[in-house]
């Protein structure tokens, strides 16, 4: 296997979203609300890197946020965040992936199956399932509208940060600034 | 055509051995590994924790010169309330002790109230919980009870060196015995509802068929001491409704929690006396 480090890169650039993110929901805590960002940060890694150094960038931020998260074992996340980089990147071929639109597309559909899974796995222990799934619709609504506001500089910064580095993409990517 | 390897050309068997291993991993091995990316999160917390912190200092150099009068001539008076406060309980834990000792009555645990700062708040969709900015360093015990103003903030849920994590009493993980204020019966009380936008509540159950809520008023619900976590008397939230139920003897609660759980910003850690001491003599 070729030495790819560039995802040690896209993993300290994902730590500062995860920063900001965890940020965010501290302040948004007093009117119940919370953001998911999951998607955002493993896209880039999917689409634009080879499957494997994209795979460990994945693998490693789903270690990251199950690290922190108290409800399921150890280990869940990073399942779902490599099963999902998987069906994603065996789709990327299909797409036009290095275009910032289907950047950001593919950004909300990563983000609405991870937060689809995770409402999915921890409903059976809810109390009152109509609030949780009403909750769930406004967090997932609010997150999908960040995600969309903030990835085109999320990937920009992912892909300034490579070159700044001197581990550019394989071909020239349109976010670049 | 260039070969590939075996990585590329099996990635979802490489995936699947991967999580065997991940399955047959020793759970010893798996906490360490957990642990440690906990302890590598830390600093980044408490140094945002740090920055409002300096945020908030900065705010209340640029108030005005009357305000800061008015805040303290209002500190000074609840000052002087709180130490009339204070003798009279003196008086009265005097008093309980001489009727312990009197009847042979077991004596009330008595705890240390360790002050700990909010580093972060979590409350999402699926679970709710904070980060507090004091840890094993500082005494804190796994399962500790945590207080505020308002009653209850829930139970410590993981303690690291520097910082610990506290499950809320909005959290649907969280249950403990609870009963209504003037009533004897214990209760379950559980937490788990989390509306946007409007306060925390939690659930209550194993209410009596006859009992009914007093018309225009929303009784206190308060911690019973059983279960050994919670000691008597601290407060839970207010009981709103009740929802009868034709398939069992018992009616359930909803109750809501106070608004300001999840705008904490200090809370107090309880520990054990005794604990604290044994600890102290074990180091």
């Amino acid at each position: 296997m070729n030495k790819d480090y560039r995802w040690t890169v896209l993993f300290l650039c994902s730590l500062v979203g995860w920063f900001f993110w965890q940020e965010i929901n501290h302040f948004l805590s007093p009117v119940h609300l919370s953001l998911y960002l999951g998607g955002l940060l493993i896209t880039f890694g999917i689409l634009r890197l080879p499957l494997y150094s994209g795979l460990i960038h994945s693998v490693l931020i789903a270690t990251w946020l199950d690290a922190a998260s108290p409800t399921y074992p150890f280990g869940t996340g990073i399942l779902a965040f490599a099963l999902l980089h998987l069906g994603i990147y065996t789709l990327r071929r299909k797409i036009s992936h290095d275009t910032s639109a289907w950047m950001i597309l593919t950004a909300l559909l990563v983000n609405f199956l991870l937060f689809l899974f995770w409402t999915v796995y921890h409903y059976p222990r809810q109390i009152d399932p109509s609030g949780y799934l009403w909750r769930s619709l406004v967090d997932l609504v609010i997150s999908q509208i960040a995600t969309t506001i903030v990835a085109v500089w999320f990937f920009s910064l992912q892909n300034a940060l490579l070159n700044l580095c001197h581990m550019p993409l394989d071909e020239e990517s349109p976010l670049s600034p | 055509m260039p070969r590939k390897s075996l990585f590329q050309r099996r990635p979802l068997l490489i995936l699947g051995i991967a999580f065997l291993v991940w399955l047959l991993l020793p759970g010893i091995i798996k906490t360490f590994f957990r642990t440690s990316i906990i302890e590598l999160q830390a600093p980044s917390r408490q140094a945002a924790s740090v920055v409002r912190d300096v945020q908030d200092y900065w705010a209340l150099r640029s108030a005005g010169r009357n305000t800061l009068l008015r805040e303290l001539s209002d500190l000074s008076r609840q000052n002087s309330y709180y130490q009339l406060r204070s003798q009279r309980i003196a008086l009265l834990e005097e008093e309980i002790k001489r009727w312990e000792q009197l009847y042979n009555l077991p004596s009330h645990p008595e705890y240390h109230f360790e002050i700990a700062r909010v580093v972060q708040r979590d409350s999402t969709t699926w679970w709710q919980e904070m980060t507090i900015r004091k840890g094993r360093q500082h005494g804190i015990r796994k399962g500790a009870p945590v207080v505020f103003a308002g009653g209850v903030v829930g139970r410590v849920r993981e303690v690291h060196l520097a910082t610990a994590t506290v499950e809320l009493l909005s959290s649907p993980g969280l249950r403990l015995s609870a009963r209504i204020s003037g009533e004897a019966r214990p209760l379950g009380f559980q937490g788990g509802e989390n509306r946007p936008f409007h306060p925390p509540g939690g659930r209550l159950d194993f209410i009596p068929a006859d009992y009914q809520l007093p018309e225009g008023t929303e009784p206190l619900v308060v911690t019973t001491g059983l279960g050994g976590v919670f000691p008597e008397g601290l407060v839970i939230g207010r009981l709103t409704s009740l929802e009868e139920s034709e398939e069992t003897l018992f009616q359930a609660g909803r109750v809501r929690l106070d608004q300001r759980l999840h705008q904490i910003r200090e809370v107090a850690v309880m520990i054990a006396l005794e604990e604290s001491t044994q600890a102290s003599e074990r180091e």
